[in-house]
């Protein structure tokens, strides 16, 4: 160890500690250092990353490279445009649809909301399918 | 109440962090190490095959036992269970309320012949700091030939050892711009590229895809280093320029009374989940040196000496046979997870878990000096990727 | 007349039975008999292609009750 302050306390090193005191009084008058003082505590830090240290987040951590990707070419507009809809949708969908059989189906689709939702489906069909046919053949479509 | 004495024989990954787990107002803590030095193993490679200074991996024991930890430097060279005694080579002897092994796994180079004028020619990356200097020396003035990473015996530390050591002499012969003269072989003793085939199937790929000559079934018998040629147990051989070897594993080579505690192999016999020594309340084995059915890693020892400080003070607590052994590549890693019931679990490989591995190594010395700051980190971590839990994600 | 090593692997994972065959192997002279139970699935393939692969005597492979026996006559030892 270094027997003299001067021999610790080179030019450099001197103007960086004079910098770092000053950032350390601007931190204690903000109160932040003994915020993070009282925070830190093994009980703190152990509920944190119990919370943090979800499996799920741990996953979706791993494949973040893939989940934006993916993300990335997602068109939220039009995502934006529909999502009430979906939202509407799934939430009235009742606990336990009940079976449906072919007479059934012949009679709910004498229904005007089942038919809008047809009509809905169906053209979603036939632009996933034209999409389907793009991609086993560029330009075919 | 007087201080219990506890006496831990070796200061390595288990040893250490146990020494440092215990409360002082409750036990008399001594850790005896024949070394000075912590080494910390898994800088093998990184010293090997990245050509980082040996210093970086390696540090007194005493500058990480926390203050008040007694450290004493010699050799253990006796245990008597029954009268409660450690010998040490210097003459002396302690007396304990409680003994924990931890004195790791010691490697045989006297087993295949060969071995011994193999690796004073080479170097390697299993054994010692100034081995992977040497063969960091021996691969970077490698300018063709066949450079042969193969296993003495399918029980050694780290499993993915050996695998690390071939992506990253492929990842170093690229940096020196010869990876195309020269030839990496990987020989394992299993019937797959990895003993687990869940991990097997996913790192053949990469091995593949790096032009990278596999073996299966090939347990090193002895090497012949005028023919360059390493012999099989089951028969075949394999031509090198330079091989490393990774030696058969021993336990603890010092005298054990009474003897039947140790197993045939010569590591203690413990209860697998409590690390309690078969027959004795008062002595616990952790790490490499135990017979416990798991990878011999240094996540076993660091959970196991949870378990053990934990049991001291009172406490029921349980090691799962948890490993989360790194599997590292050129760009990315993976973990093998498995415990006691289950076997490894589905892992991809990923950037995140190389940065983890990076984390972790970066982090070893603070973990070790630290646990009131790292052990709620690795708690929630071992928790959240257990294998039961992870399996229900479909794998990580 | 060789010996009969008995090896019991039942329990064990990965590494699993068949480094304890090798281990087993490891001790043994050609003449020998070695007889090892299992308990991983895996173990039974594994063993036909080790057998294959080192050239010894495969002289009997039963399961029964999830035990997989496999009895092997060393013959394929270097001298
Ligand atoms: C190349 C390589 C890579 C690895 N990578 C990983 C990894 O990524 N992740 C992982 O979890 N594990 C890894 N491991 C395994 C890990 O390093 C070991 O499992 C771990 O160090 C075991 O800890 P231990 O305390 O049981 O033994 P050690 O760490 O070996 O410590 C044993 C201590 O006991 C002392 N000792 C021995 N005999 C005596 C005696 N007679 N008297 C006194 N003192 C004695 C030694 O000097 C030493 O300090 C790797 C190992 C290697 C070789």
């Amino acid at each position: 160890m270094p027997e003299k302050l001067e021999e610790v306390l080179t030019g450099e090193r001197l103007a960086a500690l004079e910098r770092t005191l000053d950032l350390l009084v601007k931190l204690d008058e903000m109160g932040v250092l003994e915020t993070v003082g009282d925070v830190l505590e093994p009980d703190t830090l152990r509920y944190l990353f119990k919370y943090l240290m979800h499996p799920g987040l741990l996953k979706v951590a791993d494949r973040l490279d893939v989940i934006l990707d993916a993300l990335g070419r997602v068109d939220y507009e039009a995502v934006n445009k529909n999502i009430d809809l979906v939202n509407k949708a799934l939430k009235s969908v009742p606990e336990e649809a009940e079976p449906v059989g072919l007479g059934g189906l012949l009679g709910a689709l004498r229904d005007p909301d089942v038919q809008r939702g047809l009509g809905f489906l169906v053209a979603f069909l036939k632009a996933l399918g034209k999409s389907l046919a793009e991609e086993k053949e560029p330009g075919k479509a | 109440m007087a201080k219990e004495k506890v006496v831990i024989l070796g200061g390595g990954g288990g040893g250490a962090i146990l020494a440092n787990l215990l409360p002082q107002d409750r036990f008399e803590v001594t850790v005896v190490d024949k070394s000075e030095y912590h080494v910390f193993l898994p800088g093998f490679l990184w010293v090997a095959f990245k050509g980082q200074p040996k210093e970086k991996f390696r540090r007194p024991i005493k500058s990480l036992l926390k203050p008040g930890v007694n450290f004493v430097h010699d050799e253990v060279v006796g245990v008597d269970l029954n009268e409660r005694t450690v010998h040490l080579k210097g003459g002396g002897k302690l007396g304990y309320d409680y003994v924990v092994f931890a004195t790791g796994a010691p490697l045989d180079f006297d087993a295949v012949p060969g071995h011994r004028e193999l690796v004073e020619r080479f170097g390697d990356f299993y054994s010692t700091l100034e081995n992977a200097e040497k063969l960091h020396r021996t691969l970077a003035s490698m300018r063709e030939g066949r450079f042969v990473i193969a296993i003495a015996d399918p029980i050694y530390k780290c499993p993915p050892g050996p695998h690390k050591g071939t992506f990253l002499s492929y990842e170093l012969f690229k940096r020196l711009g010869v990876a195309d003269k020269v030839k990496v072989v990987l020989a394992v003793p299993y019937p797959h590229v990895y003993s687990s085939k869940t991990i097997a199937d996913v790192i053949e790929p990469e091995l593949e895809a790096r032009g990278i000559e596999t073996h299966t079934f090939f347990t090193v018998d002895s090497i012949d280093l005028e023919k360059h040629k390493i012999y099989s147990l089951e028969g075949e051989e394999l031509d090198f320029t330079v091989a490393a070897v990774v030696a058969p594993h021993t336990g603890p080579q010092y005298k054990v009374e009474p003897g039947n505690v140790k197993d045939d192999s010569g590591y203690i016999k413990i209860d697998k989940y409590t690390s309690q020594v078969v027959g004795f309340d008062d002595a616990y084995a952790i790490g490499d040196c135990t017979n416990a059915p798991t990878s011999k890693s240094g996540v076993t020892a660091h959970l196991q000496a949870e378990v053990v400080a934990k049991r001291l003070q009172g406490f029921d607590a349980r090691y799962s046979g948890r490993t989360n052994c790194p599997l590292i590549t050129d760009g990315k890693g993976l973990f093998v997870i498995s415990d006691y019931d289950h076997p490894p679990i589905p892992v991809r490989l990923s950037g995140l878990k190389r940065f983890l591995e990076e984390l972790f190594v970066a982090t070893y010395w603070s973990a070790i000096k630290y646990p009131e700051l790292w052990d709620p980190i690795f708690e929630a971590y071992f928790e959240a990727s257990a294998p039961e839990v992870f399996l229900r994600y479909g794998g990580w | 007349m060789g010996e009969v090593i008995k090896v019991d692997a039942k329990g064990m994972a990965c590494p699993g039975p068949i480094s304890a065959l090798t281990r087993a192997y490891r001790k043994a002279k050609n003449g020998d008999i070695i007889e090892i139970e299992a308990t991983d699935p895996g173990f039974k393939p594994d063993v036909q292609a080790w057998v294959k692969r080192t050239g010894n005597e495969l002289l009997e492979l039963t399961e029964e009750g999830g035990v997989i026996r496999a009895r092997i006559k060393v013959t394929a030892k270097r001298a």
